[in-house]
């Protein structure tokens, strides 16, 4: 723990930078609950002749996602663009005259970038909830168990994500210009997660592949709070997704060790 | 004693040539030509603790990429290095708490947050205890004035309070060694004057070894005893700063006041060509500046031909300066 101690202040920094810009922090506010809106009309739309589809209900599925989008602020961790841009620009010089780890302090700032974002959308998802709540007339019922088990995927999501994305982002080392995989990795992540729709809706041909990654664990937290995995089965998905961090863990950072004797700094 | 060792180290890169036009960019990005770039040959020096050493030489001639392998952020692709007994690029983060790295073009501070949020993440990294941290900060409050500018953004500082601020950023560890790539690059000479005078200082009272890349050879002559002259890839010169001049500066500045321009314009010296072919004269109201070389003329004769031609109320004479010498060093090697 305090080996991690003075990473801190880069978590603390990045918060703080989240908050320097305001009209920009509106404006993504105010997209936010536009784009939320949308969604509710969209979902109507589809629900107009149906009131299960596959498994989801109308309301549990603005519930979804409704929660999908204040744990999605965990697993949005764009380390690829980040270390790309390091790299390319040559501040990578600047971290690794440092007597820290690049990676840990890249995973700090994001945590803090993620915690910086978690603050300022709270209110809206309330409110947004309360709202919902209100109007559809939605009962929820949730256990403390299922919250404790929620909130102990968080750090693992996160962890997950931010190695996969970093993984990637070491590619900039050799290629220079990773602007194709970024996209992939972002687009890839999203889609075998179930971000963008809950994964029962996929083929289950595309499931049995999608259940051998460990991406399936990024969109357990809000299923696990509206019910949609077992309890047992989401401890199960804890161990699970623990071992898959530490081999990602481990496997990124002899990657990026190995990768930084290639490594051609540019300018200056 | 022996801070940095640099033994026989090379670094070569590989690049991948783009050739041009559309048809070309089709054809590299199928196959692209892969070309190894020796950015440093064979290169081999070593540095006392405390010394100052210039670190010079034209664009792309491998400084940065020695001070990148100095540091641990580059490995050698043959050769060793040692920094203070480390390995740098093995043992890259115990290495970077023994020092303290400025490079000018870019910074370490955080954009869009006041000066002091910087310093105070550079004080967890360093694990600095609290008074030490503020002795220091009051030090190179008395030095720089950071106090009229820490609690400012760092977007909004200048370009010289932005230098200043990297310095200390680099210093507040108090490292053993400093290296200073351009640290005076675009700054006034206010700015310039100050930066020097606290590189020597902090060189005197603790001791600090630095390493100066420049291209501004008046940080050199101000600060530097010995220099190391890179080019293409190979050290040129390893040695004394008065030395080079002594050995290479043939040239000599001799400046004559005159009464009137007109008297500038009656000064003609085509005379002395066939003995310099280099010899060049410029007129500046009523100025004449010479430059000519000394193993082929003698100056009491080139004075006292202009004292013969015109009416002359002051002469200034000067050696060649660092610039020139080095600047023909780079068009032409030693010779």
């Amino acid at each position: 723990m305090k080996r991690l101690k003075k990473y801190w202040p880069f978590m603390r920094a990045s918060i703080m930078q989240m908050f320097i810009y305001r009209g920009t922090i509106w404006l993504w506010l105010i997209v936010d609950v536009f784009q939320f809106a949308m969604m509710v009309f969209l979902w109507k739309a589809v629900y107009q002749n149906n009131d299960v589809i596959n498994g989801f209900a109308f309301t549990e599925m603005l519930l979804y996602y409704l929660l999908t989008n204040l744990f999605f602020v965990f697993s949005d961790v764009e380390a690829i663009y980040a270390v790309a841009e390091e790299i390319r620009e040559g501040r990578i010089s600047l971290y690794l005259t440092k007597p820290i780890s690049y990676r840990l302090r890249l995973y700090f700032e994001l945590l803090g970038r993620s915690l910086g974002i978690l603050i300022l959308l709270i209110p809206v998802v309330f409110l947004t909830g309360f709202t919902l709540f209100l109007i559809f007339d939605i009962v929820w019922i949730v256990t403390l168990e299922q919250i404790l088990i929620a909130v102990l995927y968080v750090p693992l999501v996160f962890t997950l994500v931010f190695s996969f994305s970093f993984l990637f982002g070491t590619f900039s080392i050799y290629t220079t210009n990773v602007f194709g995989i970024s996209i992939f990795a972002s687009v890839f992540i999203r889609a075998v997660s179930g971000q963008l729709i809950p994964l029962a809706f996929y083929p289950d041909s595309l499931l049995s592949v999608l259940n051998l990654l460990p991406f399936r664990f990024v969109s357990y937290p809000p299923l696990v709070l509206l019910g949609k995995v077992a309890t047992a089965d989401a401890w199960i998905g804890l161990a699970t997704l623990a071992a898959w961090v530490l081999l990602f863990v481990g496997g990124t950072a002899l990657w990026f060790r190995a990768s930084l004797k290639k490594m051609v700094v540019f300018g200056g | 004693m022996e801070i940095i060792k640099v033994d026989h180290v090379t670094k070569n890169f590989t690049i991948y040539e783009k050739e041009p036009g559309l048809k070309g960019v089709f054809k590299s990005f199928l196959k692209a030509k892969k070309i190894i770039k020796t950015a440093v040959d064979d290169v081999s020096f070593s540095v006392s603790q405390g010394e100052i050493i210039g670190y010079i030489g034209p664009n792309g001639a491998g400084k940065s990429t020695t001070v990148k392998m100095l540091t641990g952020i580059l490995t050698p692709s043959s050769g060793t290095i040692t920094v203070d007994g480390l390995i740098p690029y093995q043992k890259r983060a115990q290495n970077a708490k023994k020092i303290g790295v400025v490079f000018g073009q870019r910074t370490q501070l955080w954009w869009d947050l006041p000066l002091r949020e910087t310093f105070t993440v550079l004080k967890e990294i360093y694990q600095i205890p609290t008074a030490e941290f503020d002795e220091r900060l009051a030090y190179f409050d008395a030095l720089f004035g950071l106090s009229e500018f820490i609690k400012q953004p760092v977007r909004q500082l200048s370009l010289g309070q932005r230098m200043k601020a990297d310095i200390v950023a680099s210093l507040l560890h108090n490292p053993k060694l400093l290296f200073l790539d351009e640290p005076t690059i675009g700054l006034d000479v206010l700015a310039k004057e100050s930066i020097r005078r606290t590189i020597k200082e902090i060189n005197q009272k603790y001791q600090t070894t630095v390493i100066l890349t420049t291209h501004d050879l008046a940080d050199i002559e101000e600060l530097c005893d010995r220099i190391l002259l890179i080019d293409k890839g190979k050290i040129i010169y390893d040695g004394n700063v008065d030395l080079i001049r002594e050995r290479y500066g043939s040239k000599k500045l001799v400046s004559f006041t005159l009464r009137s321009e007109e008297d500038a314009k009656k000064v003609d010296i085509d005379s002395f060509r066939t003995q310099d072919p280099d010899l060049q004269i410029t007129l500046e109201g009523n100025q004449a500046h010479l430059v000519f070389n000394k193993q082929h003329l003698a100056i009491k004769d080139v004075i006292y031909h202009v004292l013969n031609q015109a009416d002359v109320l002051d002469i200034d004479i000067a050696d060649d300066q660092l610039e020139n010498i080095i600047k023909a060093i780079y068009r032409h090697g030693l010779s």
